[in-house]
């Protein structure tokens, strides 16, 4: 009896810290909908063990545990296939604020007359505009 | 902006032969703006390459050369280059064969002039390992685009405006030079290969390994294979 009390606790445990986890914004809700529902299978396989026994026939699995090795397996693998990818896809996006971080940062410092005086010169000739431009934008908000 | 052309030089810890290398080109093309694209050196690449009279961009950590050389296209794309240069930091492209690279872009021949090691007899001998290499890749790239690319790593290389827009947009990482010829191709731009002089490198050392060599080989050719599936859409419409 003492493992299956184990497990129980364990699982009430998990979905306690998964909580946890997404109360103090540890966890985003994105993935913790994917724990919570491991923890809510665990629950499940951990309070019944004829759930478990029925997928070991279904399968023709001769030795029932084996199941939670296999299903484990296999979402572990998914899992970290998934995770992959969402690195890749992060990666590919920091290159890219990187690069235009730097295009930027060179602008400024590379021409810092030229660009003060193009500012100037521009400002003098589109105030008018831009001033009725900001003021539209003002009495429109209020 | 009254200048056309900017030369890319990807940087990644060449004090020693940067500054060299830009008063080279500066003598042959005074004409072109010179940007050092710095890739997160620890040593003085940066000042050595400003003091040169070229313009840097400092990346904040190293991104490879890819990265890097996207960076340097990115910067063409938004200041609206015409023509944009790849050219080594060690020293080993010579700049004397500039003018007539870019001449060969400026007539239009191609959208990507390449300076090719190999097409003529150069001072420049390479080991039996790199030569595998050499051979693999022109055979590799000859399969997937029907184009004969006698020296597919060299990265001495012309851009027009057509290229420098897509590569601003979509640049390989890692090791690029291969990759970006099948790319280009498979988009249905053209490439020239010409004859280019080459050096021994003149200070620093090769990151080559033995090792290396076959992720490299092995790492390219799934890439390479990977452009072809992936953009082969992209050819049937052009």
């Amino acid at each position: 009896m003492t493992v299956y009390l184990f497990s129980l606790l364990f699982s009430v445990g998990f979905i306690v810290v998964v909580l946890d986890l997404v109360r103090r914004q540890r966890l985003k809700e994105q993935y913790s909908l994917l724990w919570l529902l491991v923890g809510i299978g665990l629950l499940v396989v951990s309070s019944n063990t004829v759930v478990l026994e029925w997928t070991a026939r279904m399968l023709d699995i001769k030795y029932a545990p084996a199941v939670l090795f296999l299903l484990g397996l296999i979402f572990c693998f998914a899992l970290i296939l998934h995770l992959t990818v969402v690195i890749s896809r992060l990666s590919d996006r920091v290159l890219r604020l990187t690069q235009e971080l730097t295009v930027l940062k060179a602008e400024q410092e590379n021409q810092p007359q030229s660009t003060i005086q193009q500012t100037t010169t521009q400002q003098s000739t589109i105030h008018p505009e831009t001033a009725a431009h900001a003021n539209g934008e003002r009495t429109a908000g209020i | 902006m009254n200048r056309d052309t900017l030369i890319i030089i990807p940087a990644y810890n060449e004090e020693k032969s940067i500054a060299q290398v830009i008063r080279s080109i500066l003598r042959y093309t005074p004409d072109a703006d010179i940007v050092v694209v710095n890739d997160g050196s620890t040593d003085n690449t940066a000042q050595v390459a400003g003091q040169a009279g070229a313009i840097v961009l400092n990346l904040p950590f190293n991104v490879g050369i890819g990265g890097g050389m996207q960076t340097g296209y990115l910067y063409a794309h938004e200041k609206g280059y015409r023509y944009a240069v790849q050219i080594d930091a060690d020293g080993q492209h010579d700049p004397a064969d500039l003018p007539r690279l870019l001449q060969h872009a400026k007539n239009g021949e191609a959208d990507m002039i390449l300076g090719s090691r190999y097409i003529a007899k150069t001072s420049y001998k390479s080991s039996a390992m790199r030569r595998v290499g050499m051979i693999f890749f022109s055979k590799l790239v000859f399969l997937l685009t029907g184009q004969e690319v006698k020296d597919t790593t060299s990265g001495y290389r012309v851009v027009n405006k057509n290229l420098i827009d897509l590569f601003s947009r979509s640049y390989p990482t890692d090791y690029p030079e291969v990759e970006v010829i099948v790319f280009l191709k498979r988009h249905g731009y053209s490439l020239l290969e010409v004859p280019t002089e080459m050096h021994q490198r003149q200070a620093g050392v090769s990151s080559i390994t033995p090792f290396k060599s076959v992720y490299y080989i092995v790492k390219v050719a799934l890439a390479l294979i990977m452009n072809v599936l992936r953009h082969r859409k992209a050819r049937e419409l052009s």
